[in-house]
């Protein structure tokens, strides 16, 4: 059997869960969809501007080195025999002053097949500077100012080095290519070992002989300075690697000097560091991007450790020849945390409401149930005569009459019936006591010994008859009308 | 002849009261002068189907036993019953027992000397010139009920359809035999069930030996009444007052 007790409660329960879990279920997961569609959007964006602030850093070098090897192309009567001379000096402070005032980062530099070498730089102080330096005349070096200050062209101090720019890979490489070359990462003695990539774009005259290489440098400082500064949601990780696995730049790490003996930042070694989003970010990479190529901007996600992370991966001017990729990792907890944890809270609510719906419906069901099994087990225990008037199972009867409902009517009419069966059985078991007319003769035996072992009684016993015959003879003595009391024996 | 006839039961509650008031009153419309003394001491109540207040008279049966007064001075006639049915004849005389707490208590406590009741019994007899004195008793066994039974020409039993009343009930026949009691009746009160009451008195009788004088139903007028009035008087035609009727009329007869 089926008992009520049960089928109620459990068709109320699940009734409750239909109707608010699965609207809360539904609400919550498309809350999180949404929340989560959200935070992709948002790293998107995030990846996409620094993708564009990254501009400044590697285009500029880029182009400026670009646009002034064409400018040579262009001029091929100029002659660059002796670029220190100064006419020249002051015709590239003339053409170069702003560039070399908005565009800290880029060093555009000139170097002749002579030895001879004129660079835009600055002064440890960041004040712009011409230098000039020439291998050939013993490592002379002079550097001029270049200020709006009516200063340009004076010469700011002179000394001299060892440094031969026809000795460096970038410019051997130029030369023997014939075309724009992007140098790999190396630690630059005129920039004081910082790490940089040099751009360089050789010149040639008709007859097929070098004029002049432009380049310029790439900082990794910048970019890498540039990365620290940002401001990202916490547990975020940004850095450049390039398709062999080196990390170029990264927003938590400091990039190694030259001249330390420190190796080079690998992806190798983030997938090894202590950061657990480092470490995660490096083997989901990796996984993705098996070759380290990514060929367009990419959006993606994963998990670690149960937390959500999304990954912006994007090429770096792709075009120029440059071989790196920018890393934009970003956790869901730091991005849209307020946002998650609104959605959860407004969940654990819904799960609440279930639960107090629930117990609602449990004691509704109770309520409802209860005065039908109390109902029930009166109406066996009459069946089987075993109703106890006194007890509870009648008094939770009488209880429910108190109900002002259906219940209520039920129980009344139930108790009447009860009392109605109990007097009918009640009269019935005195009608058959009636007629059984017993006596326990040893009992009444016991109870009169009781009484007849008394000396009052054994006295009484005595004096009856007389006492009797006294009293009728008093009785029937004509004309006894004084009231003297008779000696009286019986009660002493 | 005037008799001393006592109404008793084992168990408390029989009707006893009722009964003896009742069968006071049928007497005494026959012309008869009929006593009533209350001796249950312990829960007197027969003055209420009187129409007695407590404390409308001086004294009760409980001064007598203290020697503080006559039993005539104890007693009232309560003939007022009876005029205000429209009977002319007979005359009724009550001793009722103390309705106080306070003398309860103390004859509980102090007793008292229960030979001067029957002194008591046959002088109200002899004053009164009663033909008839009915004892209404406390139920149970004691020493006044004893002596009641002892000296009583007549006792009536009276005894519910149950088994702790028939149990009961052997005890008291058996301590009235042995009293000597010369005429023994028993009467049985509140039955069910009419038409089991032939089958009812035969096996009573056969039971104790002693004659049933009559069987009255349970009635709900009865217990309606409340002990406040005379049944036989308010409601002449009914079974009960047919049947008591003829319990007179053997009691006297007796
Ligand atoms: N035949 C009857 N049918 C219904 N009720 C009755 C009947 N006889 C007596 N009663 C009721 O029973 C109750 C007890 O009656 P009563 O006081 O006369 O008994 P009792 O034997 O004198 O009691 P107690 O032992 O307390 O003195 C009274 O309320 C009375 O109305
Ligand atoms: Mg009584």
């Amino acid at each position: 059997m089926r008992s009520i007790r049960f089928v109620f409660p459990l068709i109320l329960t699940f009734q409750m869960v239909v109707a608010v879990g699965l609207t809360g279920t539904i609400a919550y997961l498309s809350h999180l969809k949404e929340a989560r569609e959200t935070a992709a959007e948002i790293v998107n964006v995030i990846g996409s501007t620094m993708d564009e602030q990254l501009y400044q850093y590697l285009y500029i070098p880029m182009t400026l080195t670009e646009a002034y090897a064409e400018r040579v192309r262009l001029q091929p009567q100029r002659r660059f025999s002796d670029i220190q001379d100064p006419e020249t000096r002051r015709r590239v402070i003339d053409s170069l002053w702003t560039q070399s005032r908005l565009v800290p980062w880029a060093n555009l530099t000139l170097t002749s097949p002579t030895g001879q070498m004129l660079r835009i730089d600055r002064t440890e102080t960041g004040t712009p500077v011409l230098k000039l330096s020439d291998a050939r005349k013993g490592g002379m070096l002079q550097r001029y100012l270049i200020d709006s200050a009516g200063r340009s062209g004076t010469r700011l101090d002179h000394g001299r080095t060892v440094f031969d720019p026809l000795q460096q890979d970038y410019y051997r490489d130029a030369v023997t290519r014939h075309q724009r070359i992007l140098s790999p990462i190396y630690f630059s003695a005129v920039s004081s070992g910082a790490p940089v990539v040099t751009i360089a774009d050789p010149v040639f005259d008709d007859s097929g002989h070098v004029r002049l290489v432009v380049s310029s440098d790439i900082h990794l400082d910048a970019i890498n300075g540039h990365l620290q500064g940002l401001t990202l949601p916490p547990d975020s990780l940004t850095f450049i690697f390039d398709t062999s696995g080196r990390i170029v730049a990264s927003s938590n790490f400091d990039l190694e000097r030259g001249g330390k003996d420190r190796k080079a930042g690998r992806l190798d070694d983030l997938a090894a560091s202590d950061n657990p989003v480092a470490r995660a970010s490096a083997k989901a990479l990796k996984e993705r991007f098996p070759e380290l190529t990514v060929s367009r901007a990419n959006l993606f996600q994963f998990v670690a450790k149960g937390r959500r992370n999304y990954v912006y991966a994007a090429p770096l001017f792709a075009d120029f020849g440059l071989n790196w990729q920018l890393a934009v990792v970003i956790s869901e907890s730091g991005l849209i945390e307020n946002l998650i944890r609104g959605v959860r809270t407004a969940a654990w609510v819904s799960l609440g409401l279930l639960l107090i719906s629930i117990l609602v419906g449990l004691r509704t069901a109770g309520w409802m149930v209860r005065p039908i099994l109390t109902l029930r087990d009166v109406v066996k225990a009459v069946e089987k005569d075993q109703l106890d008037l006194q007890g509870k199972l009648l008094q939770k009867l009488r209880d429910d009459a108190h109900r002002r409902n259906e219940f209520g009517e039920l129980a009344t009419a139930a108790l009447g019936m009860v009392q109605e069966v109990e007097a009918r059985h009640d009269l019935l078991e005195s009608q058959l006591e009636q007629l059984r007319v017993a006596v326990d003769a040893s009992q009444t035996r016991a109870e009169i010994e009781q009484v007849t072992g008394t000396p009052f009684f054994r006295s009484l016993q005595e004096q009856a008859r007389a006492l009797r015959e006294q009293n009728r003879q008093r009785r029937d003595e004509p004309g006894r009308t004084d009231g003297a009391r008779p000696t009286d024996e019986a009660g002493k | 002849m005037a008799h001393v006839i006592s109404v008793h039961s084992f168990r408390g509650g029989t009707g006893k009261s009722n009964i003896t008031a009742n069968l006071a009153a049928l007497l005494a419309s026959t012309g008869k002068r009929v006593g009533v003394i209350d001796t249950d001491i312990q829960s007197p109540g027969i003055h209420a189907i009187f129409g007695l207040e407590p404390g409308q008279q001086k004294h009760s049966l409980n001064d007598f036993l203290w020697g503080r007064c006559t039993i005539e001075a104890a007693t009232t006639e309560v003939t007022a019953v009876l005029r205000n049915k429209g009977i002319a004849k007979g005359q009724i005389y009550l001793t009722p027992g103390s309705m106080q707490s306070s003398d309860i208590t103390r004859m509980l406590s102090e007793g008292y000397d229960v030979g001067l009741l029957n002194s008591g019994f046959q002088e109200l007899i002899e004053r009164l010139e009663l033909d008839h004195l009915l004892i209404d008793t406390h139920p149970g066994v004691n020493e006044e009920t004893l002596l009641s039974i002892a000296i009583s020409d007549v006792l009536m039993l009276i005894l519910r359809p149950d088994r702790q009343d028939y149990q009961g009930t052997a005890v008291a026949v058996e301590l009235a035999r042995q009293l000597d009691v010369p005429n023994l009746f028993l009467l049985v009160n509140k039955a069910i069930t009419p038409a089991d009451f032939p089958a009812l008195r035969e096996r009573i009788e056969s039971t104790y030996d002693t004659p049933v004088l009559g069987i009255l139903p349970l009635a709900q007028e009865m217990a309606v009444l409340g002990s406040s009035d005379l049944f036989c008087l308010t409601k002449p035609d009914h079974p009960i007052s047919a049947t008591l009727k003829s319990v007179a009329t053997k009691i006297a007869a007796a």
